[in-house]
């Protein structure tokens, strides 16, 4: 058994990262991905560190577990071969404008006539509806847009060597595109969720969700406004921020004023958040008084905060706060990571230590969970990333194939269709269909 | 203010109208924070029946960000809406049996505790899976349930540390790492792996007869969407890589301060600047855009648009040579002129116009009045016990055939114990005695 999805065939039409990275985790639950690419490949073949023309780290990661069908769509034949596979699979992923879907004769109207169950998922920017409707989309548009960057608000600039880059904007985070992954993973939820509708009832649909509803639905917390209890950052966008644009201040100074509306300020935190040992870095993550207590008690400080009837909003609460946070610094500069990680965990407090991505790939807690997966690329040798991320007790799934090369499946891919080796040939000569 | 669709249907709905792929589903939710119980919000958006079994003190975070009222928080309220609550003491024989009873009758069961606690309180899987056979078990903890860190606790901000998160981003404040905190994306990332998991297993529960424990982590899910900095091939290493593998370990031995570390580290990672220019948030004459060209035909574009030449996109050029460089440094700092130049508005017409992905830079509260979320139901209004009227974000999907349907806000504590006991066979006098014992509280 590989995977709760075993016999599942699905359909990739969607290129760069949400998509694919839904078809890697359908490919994990232990589905056959068969990846349909154009004449010129999925563009993120030429992503992020490039090996050669098609082929980079980029794609390898989020395209691992997939078969490769190179097909030309604005052919009459390839539109016919598409729609054998459909005929044949379970369910298709598309991340493109309305108007290329029908014109390739991939829209779900046309895909429903010939596969009347199938389960269909469409990734949009934005949704169908709306002023933005037609915009394109990327994880960084919609963090500018929803306000994650304004809300990170860290305007110091990239160093590179002796000069900052981007300074005076909000930076990005760079470290992950998280609105493309949670797309990817709201659409295996949505699909799977279907699949068993479909296993039920007999019917297939069509689930639509976009970058911009995962980049709100990630924010949740932020989001969260109740109408007679107000936050001071909800009054400040409604009422004061529309002024400031008019009255011409720049980002940096309207930064500076939202900032101050926070209801708690950031550095007055002191049990959830990093600090400077007296060799490296860690970390407390003490979400609940309990913890907090337990926090304070091994650094021997008295919290007021705990007090009963406690008002944070005064000046001598918010005085007292970062009193506290500058002598907690202190008084954690005075043992080492090791030391404060012992005591910590001894007492049931939340810590870590604080590590580099890089240092992930050879972790022992990473190789204790086969979080890491190490596979052979044919053109960029060994690979190691991150494996499947749950574990099963009765349908384990195994991630079995590294990234396909553009094409590289068209021949076997077509030749299960149905499709006799003359033919394969022959799509081959026309440009329909490219084997490899 | 105008209402989406959504929240005019939800007016006139009553919960039991249930919709969603999930319709008849039930859910036993012993979960806390964050993770968790962001799962259940899902599941119940796809119409599953979430119950969420909580202790006599609550779930803690009850009292996390933005308390209003006594166990009620907005911060609850965000990721527990969908839900009813019942309230049972899991260290009383009696409390411990109501919460088996409900399980005889569920589909599904999900957990984030410590990996010590579930046998601690009777719902383990080998406990569960013994009462209903046909259970589906979804266990998420902080680190996996083996290796050096498996007893560990788990929290966003420790998965951020732990996992590299926060050393990359390199945010710094007060001289250390600031984790990222619009999002407690870890977090957030395992509710949804939680919600895949337990879905793939219906559909094969639905094909096999078969009930599973399925296993996920923050860890898991940190490294998931990290997976673009995890892939590493030697014979084409990375400047991250060689730095990881040749400069860290001298660097921690010659006894180098962090902040020290952390500044070499940055210029070592900044591999990718190369093509900055295309994919960067600018200012403008009077406000902030962002730009987001990630090939090579985009970017023309945007070097059209702006009116800039750009040589690199020769065949052949080496954006690693010294002179490409100093090159994409220079170019850098003219599309900032450039850019400085017009309003946010005419840059906007202007890449709109030319089809290059642009987008202004927004605060995330003038998110729920956005004509946008509201066009595409993302915004939902519910009546809550103690908030009154409030806005939330919706489901996140549309389903053409079985339609979701947010009707539930987020339960007051124990709302529904004697509603779902009496569902699951309870008789009104054994109800009251629970409640006077304290195994059932509400």
């Amino acid at each position: 058994m590989t995977g709760p999805l075993e016999g599942i065939r699905v359909i990739e039409f969607s290129q760069i990262i949400a998509g694919p990275v839904s078809g890697l985790l359908l490919s994990d639950l232990g589905a056959d991905i068969i990846k349909v690419e154009p004449p010129w490949g999925d563009p993120w073949r030429a992503g992020i560190a490039p090996i050669t023309d098609s082929e980079s780290k980029g794609f390898i990661t989020v395209n691992r577990g997939k078969r490769s069908v190179c097909l030309d769509l604005n052919s009459e034949e390839g539109q016919a071969i598409v729609h054998r596979l459909v005929s044949q699979a379970d369910v298709v992923t598309v991340n493109n404008r309305a108007d290329v879907l029908d014109a390739l004769k991939i829209d779900y109207d046309t895909l429903k006539k010939i596969k009347p169950d199938l389960v269909y998922s469409e990734i949009t920017a934005f949704g169908r509806q709306g002023p933005f409707a037609g915009n394109p989309g990327y994880d960084l548009l919609m963090q500018g847009l929803t306000g994650i960057m304004a809300a990170e608000g860290n305007m110091d600039g990239y160093q590179y060597g002796d000069q900052k880059l981007n300074e005076g904007v909000p930076r990005y985070l760079s470290v992950m595109p998280m609105v493309d992954y949670a797309t990817g993973y709201s659409v295996v939820q949505s699909v799977c969720a279907a699949l068993f509708h479909r296993e039920r009832t007999g019917q297939g649909q069509k689930i639509e969700t976009s970058l911009f509803a995962n980049a709100l639905t990630i924010q949740g917390l932020s989001l969260t406004q109740v109408e007679n209890a107000p936050s001071p950052t909800f009054d400040f966008v409604q009422n004061e921020l529309p002024l400031l644009r008019e009255a011409g201040l720049t980002y940096r100074e309207i930064d500076a004023i939202y900032r101050e509306r926070r209801p708690t300020p950031f550095g007055a935190f002191i049990y959830y958040r990093s600090y400077q040992t007296a060799d490296q870095v860690i970390t407390l993550g003490c979400l609940s008084e309990p913890l907090r207590k337990r926090a304070a008690d091994c650094l021997g400080v008295t919290d007021i905060r705990f007090d009963e009837g406690y008002d944070p909003t005064t000046e001598q609460s918010i005085e007292f706060a970062f009193t506290l946070a500058r002598k907690v610094e202190e008084m954690i500069k005075e043992k080492t990571a090791e030391e404060w990680l012992r005591i910590f965990n001894a007492a049931g407090v939340p810590a870590a230590p604080l590590l580099y991505i890089e240092e992930m790939i050879d972790h022992p807690q990473s190789h204790a969970t086969g979080m890491i997966i190490e596979q052979q690329h044919p053109v960029g040798g060994r690979v190691r990333y991150a494996g499947p991320l749950s574990r099963w007790s009765e349908t384990q799934p195994e991630p079995v194939r590294i990234s396909p090369a553009r094409g590289e499946h068209t021949r076997e891919v077509l030749s299960e269709a149905g499709y006799s080796q003359a033919e394969i040939e022959a799509f081959h000569k026309v440009g329909s269909a490219k084997t490899g | 203010m105008g209402r989406s669709a959504t929240t005019e249907r939800n007016r006139e709905r009553k919960f039991s109208r249930m919709t969603g792929p999930l319709d008849g589903v039930r859910v036993i939710e012993f979960t806390e924070i964050i993770a968790g119980p962001v799962s259940g919000v899902m599941l119940s958006d796809l119409g599953a029946d979430v119950i969420k079994v909580e202790p006599p003190w609550g779930d803690p975070w009850r009292d996390g960000g933005g308390p209003f009222a006594e166990h009620e928080s907005r911060a609850f309220i965000a990721v527990n809406r969908g839900k009813r609550s019942i309230q049972l003491d899991l260290t009383k024989g009696d409390g411990r049996a109501a919460a088996h009873r409900l399980v005889e009758n569920a589909d599904i069961v999900v957990t984030n505790h410590r990996p010590d606690v579930p046998a601690k309180l009777g719902i383990d899987y080998d406990t569960l899976s013994a009462i209903n056979p046909r259970i589906i078990y979804a266990e998420a903890s902080a680190y996996g349930l083996k290796g050096p860190y498996s007893g560990g606790p788990g929290y966003d901000v420790l998965a951020q540390a732990f996992s590299g998160i926060m050393q990359s981003e390199g945010i710094m404040w007060r001289g250390v790492p600031r984790m990222i905190r619009t999002t407690p994306f870890v977090d957030f990332a395992t509710g949804y792996a939680i919600v895949q998991s337990v879905c793939a297993a219906l559909y094969h529960r639905e094909k096999s007869g078969r009930g599973q424990k399925i296993g996920t982590s923050l860890l898991a899910n940190a490294m998931t969407t990290l997976s673009g900095h995890l892939a590493r091939i030697p014979g084409n290493p990375t400047k991250p890589q060689q730095w990881h593998d040749e400069d860290l370990p001298m660097l921690r031995q010659a006894g180098l301060s962090d902040n020290e570390i952390n500044d070499l580290y940055y210029e070592a990672r900044w591999f990718p600047s190369a093509m900055l220019i295309y994919y960067r948030p600018y200012r403008t004459e009077d406000g902030l855009i962002a730009v987001a060209c990630l090939s090579d035909p985009l970017r023309k574009r945007m070097a059209d648009c702006v009116d800039f030449e750009d040589r690199r996109f020769q065949p052949g050029y080496d954006l690693e040579a010294p002179e490409s460089v100093e090159f994409a440094d220079d170019l850098l700092v003219r599309v900032e002129e450039l850019i400085v130049e017009k309003t946010s508005e005419d840059w906007l017409r202007l890449f709109h116009g030319a089809g290059v992905p642009a987008m202004p830079v927004q605060f995330v509260e003038g998110l729920l009045d956005n004509e946008q979320a509201q066009a595409n139901d993302l915004v939902i209004e519910q009546d809550h016990h103690a908030a009154g009227k409030m806005q939330l974000v919706g489901p996140n999907a549309n389903f053409s055939d079985t339609p979701l349907d947010a009707v539930l806000p987020s339960p007051a504590l124990g709302q529904h114990t004697a509603e779902i006991l009496g569902e699951a066979g309870y008789s009104g006098d054994e109800i009251t005695a629970l409640l006077e014992s304290g195994a059932a509280l509400g």
